[in-house]
């Protein structure tokens, strides 16, 4: 006979209600948990999704995702026949932004009233009604190599240089929609998803040459005043001959306004190739950083996410403790309720260890059916969250196992009780 | 014939010097199967201290326990206390105090569970038990569904179910009026009569002593009076020392 579950047949609203209680709780540690691989998942996807072994940047940067880095176009070809690399693909990575009406739900606008509450004074009056900039990182990759978007959930890919963008659905776009990028008009031809970078920001493909335009063509202004800088010595009478003057200074014109800039080589070593020894024969003489995947991902994540992962890991660890004390409190005042029932058994002769085992039973089990449903609650608001949450099976899995040791631990208090419950006290009562 | 339990010169002291407080000042009392044998005495008596001494839940500081033949307190090893109150004694108490997260018949099975005894036999068994008790309907119910007199009835039933050798009763009869009273007394004579169990019955109502077969008064820690000849059912005890 299980008196644990014969208990809670009877308390089973008071049981249940302190699972719920529980459950959410855990709801709410599972989704930091997600929160937190969200940021590491955003943090590294694009390195990730690229399939680079080496990430190949201007010297003394720390990467195209976290600073300007800025490389000869070519060199990429250089790169390319250093033994044992595979594929050395040019990328061209930065931010961008298309001004869109507002689109706030109620749940955003809720959020976002409680999120300024107290700083109303730091922030934009109306910061939901006015015009929004929509961020994205843009990527520009040479069709058919690295860099470019990994599975479409929507539409084609891009084949040539057409004005032509492939954009994550997080950007709002739609198939066929015209989007004014930089000082032309794109066609978005396909969505692909989950590319964000690490500040979650979507990403947007188009190829190297369309993206060196969006990021690197000066304005208009700057090159007008690079146009008359370059042309005044020249304009200087008996400076330069004048059969001369003309060419050389359309040349210099060129070189001005010239976007042949990358930010990034991604290479693919082949097989068996040490991404040590390729690094250091690329960087040989050249002004050249290399890094690999995971260094390029821990770059951004200890450089930009570090502190906001720390302060979510501290404030998961705490709600864990708290999941554990309050798992331990219900079955303490469970066990309060339980002290005359526990004097009968102990007096029918009920080993110690049968009480105490019930009500153990009953905090592994408020913790197991707790986790479960938190589990289950997280997955359900997962999709309500602006920024990526990923929990997984494996988090459920692992606060299975982390709350059954909790909540037998948890249990000790209210074994304790019991332990010291007299079987006296039923008698003469 | 043996008794079922006997209590020789059992003494229960608390505290130490000045504060020393001697609740017990050497109790004999001896029990044969089939007798129910009712302690009487007024409040501070020392009664439920002696409950609690025969049911094995505090060791007296002086005398000697001797339970279905077996020296308790006084042999070489120490016996599983535990383990002899759930196969040798059956206790009833005033409340019932059935354990309400089972259902009448789970509460019967319950003593026969911690026996090890289970399935089907055993729910024959607790069936049995409380269809003899008229409570064969109500077997599914929780305690908080039945009545007080269906309650003791189902506590009768489960402090039977090991099949005791000496039953403590605690005012089994003070939460129930006189016609219930009197019938859970019947019954308890009527088990004791048919299953040769001994019964010892604390109880303060004076009505009940029709039923039992002999009486012992406690006054002050010590026995004052004592009768406890086996008596025909029909006869009244002779009750001594008690004024009803």
């Amino acid at each position: 006979m299980n008196l644990a579950l014969k208990d809670i047949r009877y308390h089973r609203f008071k049981f249940f209600s302190s699972v719920f209680g529980v459950g959410l709780l855990l709801m709410v540690v599972l989704a930091i948990g997600g929160i937190i691989r969200g940021v590491i998942y955003d943090s590294a996807t694009i390195v990730t999704e690229t399939g680079a072994d080496l990430w190949v940047v201007e010297k003394d940067t720390l990467g195209p995702f976290v600073e300007v880095s800025r490389l000869p176009e070519d060199y990429y070809h250089a790169i390319e026949v250093i033994p044992g690399v595979a594929e050395a693909s040019p990328l061209v990575i930065g931010m961008e932004h298309v001004v869109r009406p507002p689109r706030p739900t109620p749940l955003a606008k809720f959020m976002y009233q409680n999120a300024v509450a107290g700083t109303q004074t730091m922030v934009e009056p109306g910061w939901m009604d006015v015009p929004t900039e929509e961020r994205f990182v843009v990527i520009g990759y040479k069709p058919g190599r690295m860099g470019g978007p990994p599975a479409l959930v929507a539409g084609r890919g891009i084949e040539a240089d057409d004005y032509e963008l492939v954009a994550d659905v997080k950007t709002g776009f739609q198939v066929g929609e015209r989007v004014r990028v930089g000082y032309h008009d794109y066609t978005v031809v396909g969505l692909t998803k989950n590319m964000v970078g690490f500040t979650a920001d979507p990403v947007v493909y188009t190829t190297l040459k369309e993206a060196q335009a969006i990021l690197f063509r000066p304005d208009p202004d700057l090159l007008r005043d690079r146009r008359r800088r370059v042309r005044e010595p020249f304009a200087k009478e008996g400076r330069v001959s004048p059969r001369l003057a003309e060419p050389i200074a359309r040349t210099a014109e060129a070189a001005s306004h010239d976007t042949h800039v990358i930010s990034a080589i991604a290479v693919r070593l082949e097989p068996g190739a040490s991404p040590e020894a390729v690094a250091r024969e690329i960087s040989k003489g050249k002004r050249l950083e290399v890094y690999t995947g995971p260094r390029q991902v821990n770059i951004q994540l200890m450089g930009s996410n570090r502190l906001l992962v720390l302060q979510l890991s501290l404030f998961r660890v705490i709600l864990v403790v708290i999941a554990g004390i309050v798992i331990g409190l219900i079955i303490y005042t469970f066990t309060l309720d339980k002290v005359k029932d526990i004097a009968v058994l102990k007096l029918l002769g009920t080993p110690g260890l049968r009480i105490y085992g019930m009500i153990l039973q009953q905090a592994v089990l408020m913790g197991v059916l707790g986790t479960l449903l938190g589990g289950a609650l997280e997955f359900a608001i997962e999709p309500f969250f602006p920024r990526r949450v990923a929990a997984t099976y494996g988090d459920v899995g692992q606060m299975l196992a982390a709350m059954t040791v909790i909540a037998a631990l948890s249990s000790l208090l209210a074994v304790r009780r019991a332990m010291t419950v007299d079987a006296r006290s039923v008698l003469g009562s | 014939m043996a008794f079922a339990v006997e209590a020789k010169d059992i003494r229960m002291t608390y505290g130490e010097g000045r504060a020393r407080v001697e609740v017990l000042k050497g109790v004999d009392l001896s029990v044969r199967p089939g007798e129910v044998v009712a302690v009487m005495g007024p409040s501070g008596s020392g009664k439920t201290t002696l409950l609690n001494i025969l049911g094995l839940v505090t060791e007296p500081t002086g005398g000697r326990l001797v339970l279905g033949g077996q020296d308790i307190y006084g042999g070489r090893f120490r016996p599983n206390l535990q383990r002899l109150r759930r196969e040798r004694l059956g206790f009833i108490f005033q409340f019932a105090n059935l354990i309400p997260f089972l259902t009448a018949r789970e509460n019967v099975l319950l003593s026969l569970d911690l026996l090890g005894l289970g399935g089907r036999a055993a729910r024959q068994r607790a069936d049995e038990l409380l269809g003899s008790l008229g409570v064969a309907e109500r077997a599914h119910l929780l305690p908080e569904k039945l009545s007080g007199g269906e309650r003791q009835r189902v506590a009768i039933a489960r402090a039977l179910a090991n099949d005791p050798k000496l039953i403590l009763a605690d005012e089994p009869t003070a939460s129930l009026d006189a016609e219930r009273g009197l019938s859970v007394m019947r019954l308890l004579r009527r088990l004791a009569d048919e299953h040769g169990t001994a019964v010892l019955v604390v109880t303060h109502d004076t009505r009940m002593l029709g039923e039992v077969t002999g009486v012992i008064r406690l006054e002050d820690g010590a026995v004052q009076a004592e009768d406890a000849r086996l008596v025909p059912l029909t006869k009244a005890p002779k009750e001594i020392g008690i004024s009803s």
